[in-house]
């Protein structure tokens, strides 16, 4: 997938799940202030995110991704991981 | 006596019931007589493989199974369903059930193993097998005890007798305890050697369903494929094999035209193409039908001291696999029962009352498991239900049998049945409401707003209701937490008339009104049984047309996560008129019926 691909997958996410225009979603828009998502959004992004993947993300990193721009990085770094075959972090997810 | 219990049939109704007097009663002398011999085969023994949360729970903890289980068996990833378009491809087709592996767990049970090496159990608990025997005939006895004839001449004499033999129904021919069922379906099953798993039906190009499923364990689910006014299950067996089954209402489908396996496969054919295709150069290793097999009971459990447990009692639907429910429940109160009378302790009141929550449990899930074949290839709807049933399953019935209530005094037992009852009228309410949504919609199938609706979805009122029950409570705490339970349940139901009236919008708003009536505040509709009032609130008002922030911001728990795990449909016209309309249709009268700007308070 191209970085451009990634990115097109993630305005499809935010438009479809969180009512956001998809115009008004830009690269440098930061995720919890201007699109004004929460935590709980993005515990539902980042489970969307495993059609793209194919992989449970490590929570810390998650926590760090602040723009669109840099979800699309861990996106990228995310299936670099999988390509390579990388242990997922050994988390428990709630059910 | 020579006896103190007798039990006539040794399927896995007697067979888990003998472990379980033996467990709370280890002295209690058992006698379980069995018509077949062993070794029973594997994999095309019986059908009834896939086991819920409190089967489970009976099975795995309270007889202490946890270990052979795992190791002979499968653990279960939940139920999965697929609905919407059932003639089109799978991946395109809405996904609800368990995004992770569930927590609290289940198992996939290959019945001839199971009952082989229960048998050997039994015996080794000190209970008297007496296999390849019939029993002929039961005289019910008073205080001499019972009689039980068995085909070699010999006849047992037991203090409490227990019919175990499935749909023989001993006990319930002889006394006329049979009810009839709302539920008029008819079934269809087959094995086939090997594994038929749902990713054998999507092409490998597609990725993100593909990876969707990240362990790639889709398969150790029991998956549902759900087409109008039937559902084909897949179900995984830990001896290589896969069962396969259909089961259809017979108001939407004749069983002539799937009772053979050639129908079967030209039944398939038209309604589930891909599996027919993937079937196809497969053998049926068995095929077995059950036309119109629902029934209930009068009664199960009598001071009299004589029960009839498992499918002996009653056997609602294979939907949600609740018939190893039922039976776990029946033989627990049974052995209670003759636990107590052993010690010298049998209140005839606590028999009652058991008897009295194991009907209201099955009227409940009756009412749940009927009339909704309209449901089926509606993925809006579909997620609705399945939100509402599991949440009122595992708020419960399962927390009623978790937390061991069933083992309280009679005065106890009775409070905890009368909020059984107010959980039944919601869930009346509720079922009301979803068979009028799926009947009102206009296309055959819809495919909701959600590619997967997680079932349940984590970090969410479900989810936390589905953990719970894996920590203790005691008897004032778990009270409480029921309470509490109806009332999110109560704001969970009205959250579906939210999400209904979006759905259907203007034109179908009044009749679904009329269609639920008194739960509205309108009158009630003929020949319906009353439910519980839905809170309508601000909710509807207020808070639905505010932008998306502010709007989180007031809904309750329950509605954002309805809205999360459903999405949220258009709507053409604002929630509150809407709500307006639905209450007009019901009867209610509105000073100004529907203006854009009405309010409707709490
Ligand atoms: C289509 C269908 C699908 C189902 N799917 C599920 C499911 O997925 N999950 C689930 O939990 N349940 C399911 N069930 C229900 C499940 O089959 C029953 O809950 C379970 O098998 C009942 O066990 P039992 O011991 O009561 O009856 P059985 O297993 O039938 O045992 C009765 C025993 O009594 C013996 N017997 C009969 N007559 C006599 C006699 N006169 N003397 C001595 N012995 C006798 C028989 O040999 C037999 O071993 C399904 C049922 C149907 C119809």
């Amino acid at each position: 997938m191209t970085r451009e691909e990634i990115y097109q997958s993630i305005v499809e996410i935010l438009s479809d799940s969180f009512e956001l225009d998809p115009d008004s979603i830009k690269p440098e828009s930061t995720l919890y202030e201007e699109l004004d998502l929460d935590s709980i959004d993005a515990v539902d992004i980042f489970v969307q995110l495993r059609d793209l993947t194919g992989r449970r993300p490590d929570p810390e990193r998650a926590k760090e991704v602040r723009t669109v721009d840099e979800l699309v990085t861990f996106v990228e770094e995310e299936l670099a991981a999988a390509e390579r075959g990388d242990p997922e972090p050994d988390v428990q997810m709630p059910t | 006596m020579e006896w103190d219990v007798v039990v006539c049939g040794g399927g896995l109704a007697g067979l888990t019931f003998a472990l379980e007097v033996l467990r709370s009663a280890p002295e209690a002398r058992v006698a379980v007589v069995e018509r077949t011999r062993r070794p029973l085969p594997e994999a095309c023994h019986k059908v009834g493989e896939s086991s819920v949360e409190l089967a489970s729970h009976f099975f795995g903890e309270r007889l202490g199974l946890t270990d052979y289980l795992s190791e002979s068996h499968l653990h279960k990833n939940g139920l999965r369903f697929f609905s919407g378009d059932s003639r089109g491809p799978l991946h395109e087709r809405p996904e609800i059930g368990p995004p992770e592996f569930p927590l609290v767990p289940s198992y996939q049970l290959d019945r001839g193993r199971l009952e082989n090496d229960l048998r050997a159990r039994v015996e080794q608990a000190g209970a008297t097998l007496v296999e390849g025997h019939a029993v002929t005939s039961i005289a019910l006895g008073d205080r001499g005890g019972h009689q039980v004839s068995v085909d070699d001449g010999r006849t047992l004499v037991g203090r409490w007798v227990v019919d175990a033999s499935g749909r023989k129904r001993i006990l319930s021919k002889q006394l006329d305890l049979r009810l009839p069922s709302p539920a008029r379906s008819s079934a269809a099953w087959f094995r086939i050697a090997g594994r038929v798993r749902p990713r054998d039906l999507v092409p490998d190009d597609e990725r993100a369903w593909h990876q969707r499923d990240i362990a790639d364990d889709r398969w150790l689910s029991t998956n549902h494929l759900m087409g109008r006014g039937y559902w084909v299950w897949l179900i995984p067996l830990s001896t290589g094999f896969t069962s396969v089954g259909i089961v259809a209402d017979q108001t939407h489908h004749a069983i002539a035209d799937f009772n053979k396996p050639e129908r079967a496969r030209a039944w398939l054919a038209a309604h589930e193409p891909e599996l027919a295709a993937h079937l196809e150069d497969l053998s049926f290793e068995d095929f077995r039908t059950m036309p119109d097999y629902s029934y209930l009971t009068r009664q199960a459990l009598s001071p009299d001291r004589w029960a009839c447990i498992g499918e002996a009692a009653s056997f609602i639907d294979p939907l949600y696999s609740l018939g190893g429910d039922f039976l776990s429940l029946s033989c627990c109160y049974t052995a209670r029962c003759i636990a107590d009378d052993l010690r010298g302790e049998l209140d005839p009141e606590v028999v009652r009352e058991l008897d009295a929550i194991y009907l209201l449990l099955l009227q409940d899930s009756s009412r749940t498991l009927s009339r909704n074949g309209a449901i089926f290839p509606h993925a809006q709807v579909l997620g609705a239900k399945l939100w509402w049933d599991f949440f009122n399953y595992w708020s419960f019935m399962c927390a009623h049998f978790f937390q061991e209530v069933w083992l309280q005094d009679a005065a106890t037992l009775k409070r905890f049945r009368e909020l059984g009852q107010r959980y039944y009228d919601l869930n009346t309410t509720a079922q009301r409401l979803l068979e009028a949504w799926a009947e009102l919609e206009d296309e055959p199938f819809t495919n909701g707003h959600k590619k997967m609706v997680g079932l349940p979805l984590p970090r969410t009122v479900l989810s936390e209701a589905h953990q719970a029950l894996g920590e203790r409570l005691d008897l004032d705490a778990t009270y409480a937490k029921m309470e509490a339970d109806l009332e999110v349940g109560r704001e969970l139901v009205g959250e579906l008339l939210a999400h209904a009236l979006r759905d259907l919008g203007e034109a179908k708003a009044a009749e679904l009104g009329r269609r639920l009536g008194a739960a509205i505040g309108g009158r009630e509709p003929e020949e319906r049984q009353a439910g519980m009032p839905l809170v309508l609130g601000e909710r509807f008002t207020r808070v639905d047309p505010l932008p998306r922030r502010e709007r989180l911001e007031a809904y309750s728990r329950i509605a954002r996560d309805l809205e999360r795990a459903l999405g949220r449909a258009e709507g053409d016209r604002p929630l509150g008129e809407l709500l307006d309309r639905a209450r007009v249709g019901a009867g209610v009268r509105i000073s100004s019926p529907a203006p854009s700007e009405s309010r409707v308070g709490a």
